[in-house]
């Protein structure tokens, strides 16, 4: 099984608005690129044809919305096999998902949905994610949602069931600082307590993105820019864990290329402060 | 088996999928606070499928405008919950749950056919197409039991309306053409490189493909060809159409046994509905 070690840098999430211009007046600009699995697994035409030219020239991660690795059905192992056959043909840095299930009884929901964070699910979910990499060949990544709802049967938090699930699976994490802020209010917990608790060693990649607020709570939109507050708490997760690769998901509204550049230049600039105030 | 689990997700999902809101499920401070927690994934979910449906058939929404869209949009995902991995597959029922709910407008089923047709086209599997001057080298011996295997991307599809009218007229944002049903129209439609293109058959041409993408011989075709063109003009007018067909990129493969990448013709294409098709992407920009 490999394991990512790769310190890529800035990235940002592909969309198919900014194909061209990664290709031609912007090339280079950003250091790597997040391409979601889905809009690619068992395709061809225009999306894969520039998923491949973009690959020649940039490193790419693959972010998967479907492995609904917290279901009690069964693991899709149609879908594994497509994604391994992708990835083989991509070679991309690392393949990510996240900490959620999508639906049972074979439906899908299309949403990320949080778990009861209890020892029953602890066990379930870290066998899955074994089984899974067992197929992949390989690491993958497992990234903490946003949510809205908690369950009475919990019995750990988020981050104490995420480090102990990393460490059962042998697994790493793709931080998502804007997640974590976004439940942080909508729970009421320390989001810098929620930082504290992370295995820093299988931190492996970071995500920034907008939120909105609806009433009472922050929903995770990415449709807008990056918030003040989270920035503020990237601040702290750089502090703590150092150079992780770090980009920015923008899925509405989604601006020209130029202006989610110089978001992510503010992306480098925190980090490049923060590593040089630590150091 | 996680049992305490399994019956929370069901709890959950039949929570989202109805929108009655069962508060005993989650935390929170207050039956209101309970409820609006739950009503977020439940908005969320029907709001999605939605925008799934609007990315996949744009052009059906503009030809009955967004409020007509919506309501059909909130009866299809009553109808069909996704069962697929990619989010671009939900609509993939759509046209058959409109021919079903709207059996005296067959244009509109028809719209939804041919546009998600041309989705499915777009984005299917690539491999590589058969040079033109592929068929020189074959003898003479050979062309009866000689069999075609075509692309993925290639799909025929029978309207019976003036459906690809109205679908031209909502894409280039004119009126709509009068809707009308028609005698039986063969469309063939295809990628060639990474551009997606249609053309009308005449009834030599759609007969010739058609036995040829069940996967029987060239004689085959050639036999059910005789009722629409004398013997001696069969092979010539056949092979002027594989001639075409190799400059479209349409074929991938030659053999002597039945074989296609995938059933470009199954009964659903033939009664005007989509065919069976792999997942698709979402997204279909530049």
């Amino acid at each position: 099984m490999t394991s990512p070690e790769q310190d890529l840098g800035f990235g940002l999430g592909l969309r198919p608005k900014h194909y061209e211009a990664l290709l031609g007046e912007h090339a280079g600009a950003v250091d790597w690129l997040e391409a979601i699995t889905e809009n690619y697994l068992g395709l061809g035409g225009k999306p894969l044809h520039y998923l491949s030219k973009l690959r020649e020239r940039y490193p790419i991660v693959l972010h998967g919305v479907s492995l609904s690795i917290g279901s009690t059905d069964p693991l899709d192992e149609r879908y594994l096999r497509q994604l391994r056959e992708l990835a083989d043909r991509l070679e991309p840095a690392w393949i990510s998902d996240h900490l959620c299930w999508t639906g049972v009884g074979g439906v899908n929901l299309h949403d990320l949905l949080p778990l009861p964070y209890t020892e029953e699910a602890l066990t379930h979910v870290a066998d899955r994610i074994s089984r899974a990499q067992d197929l992949l060949g390989r690491q993958i990544l497992i990234e903490n949602v946003s949510s809205y709802i908690a369950f009475p049967q919990s019995q750990m938090s988020e981050h104490e069931f995420l480090a102990e699930l990393a460490a059962r699976s042998d697994c790493l994490l793709l931080l998502d600082v804007n997640n974590v802020y976004v439940s942080s209010v909508n729970h009421g917990f320390d989001a810098r307590e929620y930082l504290a608790a992370l295995p820093r060693d299988r931190i492996r990649q970071i995500h920034l993105a907008g939120h909105s607020r609806q009433d009472a709570y922050l929903i995770d939109t990415h449709d807008t820019p990056v918030s003040e507050s989270v920035w503020a708490l990237y601040r702290e997760a750089i502090a703590r864990f150092g150079p992780v690769p770090t980009m920015i998901e923008r899925d509405d509204n989604i601006p020209a290329l130029d202006e989610l550049l110089i978001e992510l230049d503010r992306a480098r600039t925190i980090a490049r402060e923060t590593l040089v105030h630590a150091a | 088996m996680s049992v305490h689990l399994q019956r929370l997700q069901d709890a959950l999902q039949r929570s989202i999928l109805t929108g009655a809101t069962d508060d005993a499920l989650v935390c929170g401070q207050g039956a209101r606070d309970r409820s609006a927690r739950l009503g977020i994934y439940a908005y969320a979910y029907r709001a999605r499928l939605h925008d799934a449906l609007a990315d996949n058939y744009p052009v059906l929404q503009a030809h009955v405008g967004p409020d007509e869209f919506a309501a059909l949009a909130r009866g299809y995902i009553d109808a069909y919950p996704s069962r697929d991995f990619s989010v671009r597959n939900f609509g993939s029922h759509l046209p058959q749950w409109l021919e079903s709910q709207r059996p005296t407008e067959p244009w509109l089923s028809e719209l939804a056919s041919f546009e998600w047709t041309l989705g499915c086209v777009f984005d299917a599997p690539d491999g590589p197409s058969l040079s033109a001057d592929t068929l020189s080298g074959i003898g003479a011996q050979e062309w009866p039991e000689l069999t075609f295997r075509f692309a993925s991307h290639v799909r025929l599809l029978a309207l019976e309306t003036n459906a690809q009218q109205l679908y031209e007229c909502a894409a280039r944002g004119q009126p709509a053409a009068g809707r009308r049903e028609t005698s039986t129209i063969e469309w063939l439609i295809w990628r060639r490189s990474l551009t997606t293109h249609y053309r009308s058959l005449a009834r030599f041409e759609a007969i010739a493909l058609t036995t040829l993408l069940e996967g029987l011989p060239f004689a085959d075709a050639c036999e059910r060809l005789l009722e629409h063109c004398s013997a001696e003009d069969v092979p010539f007018r056949a092979a002027a159409c594989l001639k075409r067909w190799l400059a479209d990129e349409l074929i991938v493969g030659l053999g002597q046994t039945s074989a296609r990448d995938d059933d470009a013709r199954s009964p659903a294409t033939r009664s005007g509905l989509p065919a069976t098709h792999p997942p698709l992407n979402r997204e279909r920009q530049p």
